[in-house]
């Protein structure tokens, strides 16, 4: 599918399920969920802590269903909702104070992609791994949203609630600062051995 | 080439179409990078290190198991789609809390309540029903009989009543002339109100079984009572609401008075309202009581619990079990019969004689206890014979009929064969 026809069909989805067509809730939950739950294992190590948020994300969704806008874009309200949610799930926040997304920790986890030279790899790995360690937990969640669950810059600066060119220059800081610091690493690691 | 390593990062991964290519390879797109790299050997060990990134950062997709996933989805679905049921064993569980006190707050809200116009007056004057007539009794205790159900009867501002037969040509009488004029003097009926307080006129329509009346009230609400129904209401309402007691069933058109609440009472249930489109049944003999919302809101009081409605809601009050439920709904059934029509959708047949017995004041017998049960669906016109409905009946479901005069027996169908 291109991508104007992915926007297209995402569109109409929403469309359907806002002017009350319910099977396409049902669309959009199979469609999502497994996207959802991998994006919400990023905020909560706890697996259950997930499938709680994602289960009152789509109760939500079904009962606001006449309040939601045809415009509005599926899939970066349901990332931003679950995320969300699993704040409020993971509870000692107060239940007043007004929350701030931007503050949650993003979890990530690195897996060798390569087979063929294993041990090379997992030095490799480690080294991008502490290099990632020092991204803002802001960066990281830009560079996961952007690569892994592979939102467009639009979508992203919806979810990350900032605008198109600050969500432009996350990445790309956040990808330069990656760099520089595997490098040095790797450098490192070459001279002291 | 240029391009590239004039930014001096050689940076791949902020390139749209790289990551395009590593996470989403086409035939395409590797033919243009493969270019890329024999073109730009210098580039080779950037373009490594941005493909193992991504890869790296681009973990093997965990999926949720399918078993899970299902999993989720019923536990969801059951919370959505099934809204009415919890609601439902919310208000049963409601009810029962509250029916220690329901006694005791049922009689004072009619023998106590000196606001009420109207309530107090229902046990008073219990009218034999014995007769054929529609019966219009005035505040004077004088009656007024008809005939026939073929017209309305219109209380305008002033309290005065227009009669008007629809035979062909209208004729409108005026009956019940300048009644402020007697205001308080008449001994006949009049609410038992708190001394000193204005006297309410009250009137009352008593429509027997076979018959049905439709009346509009002095603020211009409309009111539809079926077949062996009464209905107390005051010639003129007061300032602060505008009070009536139905027994049996009614469809009300409340027009619209943000300043004065309309109430209807029932010996069971009391829907209050500013301005809607509701059916109320109370039927004494029935063992339950309902009421339908078909447009605005209402609040319905029943066993001393405020249950508020929207429209397609069905309130239902199950007298002997005291249980409350309130259920989305297809209103249509419930108010087709001001209409002439009787809809049945998956109604049981024992339900429908019921109706059909009091429409047409005439008794339905079964001659087996597996008939009573059938399940009807369709559309029945109660402008024929109730002999014609019963053959209509006999066409789809395996009954026979008798037709007496006054009665009529329906039995289970023996086969052909």
């Amino acid at each position: 599918m291109d991508e104007i026809e992915k926007i297209q069909s995402e569109t109409k989805l929403w469309n359907d399920f806002v002017s009350g067509k319910n099977e396409a809730f049902k669309t959009i939950y199979y469609r999502y969920a497994n996207e959802l739950f991998r994006f919400g294992l990023h905020f909560s190590q706890s697996e259950d802590i997930v499938f709680d948020a994602m289960q009152d994300l789509f109760i939500d969704l079904y009962n606001y269903q006449p309040q939601l806008k045809s415009g509005d874009c599926i899939k970066q309200y349901l990332f931003v909702s679950l995320k969300r949610k699993i704040f409020r799930l993971q509870g000692e926040e107060n239940k007043y104070q007004s929350i701030d997304l931007s503050k949650m920790s993003f979890a990530y986890a690195l897996v060798s992609a390569d087979t063929d030279n294993e041990e090379m790899d997992n030095e490799k790995l480690k080294l991008l791994d502490k290099a990632m360690g020092e991204l803002s937990d802001r960066q990281r969640e830009a560079i996961y949203l952007r690569y892994v669950s592979g939102l467009s810059y639009e979508e992203l600066s919806e979810v990350l609630q900032l605008n198109y060119q600050s969500a432009r220059n996350l990445i790309h800081r956040g990808i330069e600062k990656l760099r520089k610091i595997y490098h040095k690493k790797s450098l490192s690691l070459f001279c002291s051995s | 080439m240029a391009e590239v390593s004039n930014k001096g990062v050689n940076n791949f991964i902020i390139r749209d179409d790289f990551v395009e290519w590593v996470q989403y390879p086409t035939a395409g797109s590797d033919w243009y990078w493969k270019q890329f790299q024999l073109d730009n050997p210098s580039s080779k060990a950037d373009i490594e290190e941005a493909i193992f990134i991504l890869k790296s950062i681009n973990p093997y997709e965990k999926q949720l198991e399918d078993k899970r996933l299902e999993k989720l989805w019923i536990s969801i679905s059951k919370k959505t789609v099934n809204r009415n049921r919890s609601k439902r064993i919310y208000i049963w569980s409601a009810a029962a809390s509250v029916v220690a006190i329901l006694g005791i707050s049922m009689l004072f809200y009619f023998s106590g309540n000196p606001e009420s116009e109207v309530a107090g007056f229902s046990s008073v004057a219990k009218v034999t029903e014995d007769t054929d007539e529609v019966r219009l009794i005035l505040s004077d205790n004088s009656e007024k009989t008809f005939s026939s159900d073929d017209l309305e009867i219109k209380y305008n501002k002033e309290g005065e009543i227009e009669v008007t037969t629809e035979n062909g040509e209208k004729s409108t009488s005026i009956i019940n002339k300048t009644p402020n004029a007697i205001n308080g003097k008449q001994k006949g009926i009049s609410s038992s109100g708190v001394v000193g307080a204005k006297v309410e006129q009250l009137n009352q329509l008593v429509v027997p079984r076979g018959k049905r009346m439709s009346l509009v009230l002095s603020d211009g609400s409309r009111l539809y009572l079926n077949s062996g129904s009464r209905a107390i209401y005051p010639v003129k309402f007061s300032e602060k609401r505008r009070e009536l007691f139905v027994e049996g069933e009614a469809y009300i058109e409340v027009a619209h008075d943000s300043k004065r609440p309309f109430i209807a009472i029932t010996d069971q249930v009391t829907v209050r309202v500013l301005g809607t489109k509701f059916n109320i049944s109370a039927y004494p003999e029935d063992s339950y009581c309902s009421v339908v919302l078909v447009e605005g809101n209402v609040q319905a009081e029943v066993n001393s619990q405020q249950i508020a409605m929207d429209p397609n809601h069905l309130l239902m009050y199950k007298k002997d079990t005291k249980e409350t439920s309130l259920d989305k709904t297809e209103v249509l059934p419930y108010i087709s019969w001001k209409d002439g029509w009787l809809y049945c959708k998956k109604e049981k047949l024992r339900v429908v004689a019921e109706k059909l017995s009091r429409y047409y004041n005439i008794k339905i017998e079964f001659q087996d206890e597996e008939t009573p049960e059938m399940t009807l669906y369709g559309k029945l016109d109660l402008k024929t014979d109730c002999s014609d409905i019963f053959k209509a009946i006999s066409a789809i479901a395996p009954i026979s009929c008798v037709v007496n005069e006054n009665e009529i027996i329906v039995s289970k169908k023996r086969d052909n064969n």
